[in-house]
């Protein structure tokens, strides 16, 4: 008898993304060739590519709220990133000369320079929490979404970006391309648990 | 534009191993049929999404067996090309074996 079993994390994050219940063959598919002999690397292929066809199919079929998602959120980050500017404008000083704090162990080092990055990841937050505030049904879809487009906005455009060229053809800029990396780990973490947030507080509110 | 036109390629691929595989055709062995005729392995997430937009358009039926143990509980889903799919396929051979017709580079070789 075959003792073999789909990891609980696939089987979570296929429930999560609404895969499980939308397409129940395609879940039964995925663990009857499982099952048959293919490996752990073709379940994880196959359980992303459910994740990602179930996540297009449903900004697909909902185009202009995709739209609205994005440009509400994205409002919400601007706002909250200028107001904590405004509110943080006599406190900069003392956030980077702290996140500077010098450390032995690098890996502090990079834990204090997170602290740098904190007000922008409060208002990514505030933008994942507007997109699954605004857009409950579909937040599933909508916040990775989210997710992924202010990280290629990081990449396109602004300070990171032109940190990044620079290192390309200059050495000494991947210090600074270093420094900045904390952004992009923070950045989809933020608007995740900005969603998440709002969708732990709604099941409660549910209970 | 009609969108419904033409068959996409892929689409066209899969009514074809609907097609062959009469009535086991699910998930699984249209995915099969598909890596031994085009050694390609598509995912199955994607030739799930090219069967709901062909039932949609009319093109495929499908119905659900009985759940399976060996399938975590769940149900096999079984496609079946409908009358307007088989019209389709046709419609596009014709299509293609007109374009394929009269191209010199094309004669005289199989690859």
């Amino acid at each position: 008898m075959n003792t073999r079993r789909v990891p609980a994390a696939a089987a979570w994050l296929l429930k999560v993304f609404r895969v499980t219940a939308n397409n129940p063959a395609l879940i039964g598919d995925i663990h009857e060739e499982f099952l048959n002999g293919h490996s752990s690397i073709w379940l994880w292929k196959q359980v992303l590519a459910a994740i990602v066809f179930s996540i297009g199919k449903e900004l697909y079929r909902h185009k202009l709220l995709t739209i609205r998602a994005i440009l509400t959120g994205q409002v919400a980050v601007m706002l909250c990133s200028s107001a904590l500017n405004v509110a943080l404008r006599d406190h900069w000083l003392l956030i980077a000369v702290l996140s500077q704090f010098p450390s032995s162990l690098w890996i502090l080092n990079y834990v204090f320079r997170i602290l740098y990055f904190v007000p922008a990841a409060i208002a990514f937050m505030a933008g994942g929490w507007i997109v699954s505030r605004f857009h409950a049904e579909h937040r599933r879809a909508l916040v990775p979404l989210f997710a992924i487009v202010q990280i290629i906005l990081l990449l396109s455009v602004g300070e990171l970006h032109r940190v990044i060229v620079d290192s390309i053809t200059q050495p000494r800029f991947r210090w600074y391309l270093w420094n900045q990396s904390p952004l992009l780990i923070l950045c989809p973490l933020a608007v995740l648990a900005g969603g998440y947030l709002r969708r732990r507080r709604a099941g409660r509110r549910a209970e | 534009m009609d969108q419904d036109a033409y068959l996409r390629d892929f689409e066209l691929i899969v009514l074809l191993a609907v097609l062959r595989l009469g009535d086991d055709a699910y998930g699984v062995s249209i995915a099969r049929e598909l890596k031994a005729q085009t050694r390609r392995e598509p995912s199955l997430a994607k030739v799930y999404a090219t069967l709901d937009r062909l039932q949609e358009k009319g093109y495929v039926s499908s119905r659900l067996a009985d759940p399976t143990p060996e399938r975590g509980g769940r149900a096999k889903r079984y496609f079946n090309v409908t009358a307007p799919g088989l019209k389709k396929v046709r419609e596009t051979q014709r299509i293609l074996v007109k374009l394929w017709r009269d191209v010199p580079k094309l004669e005289g070789g199989t690859a």
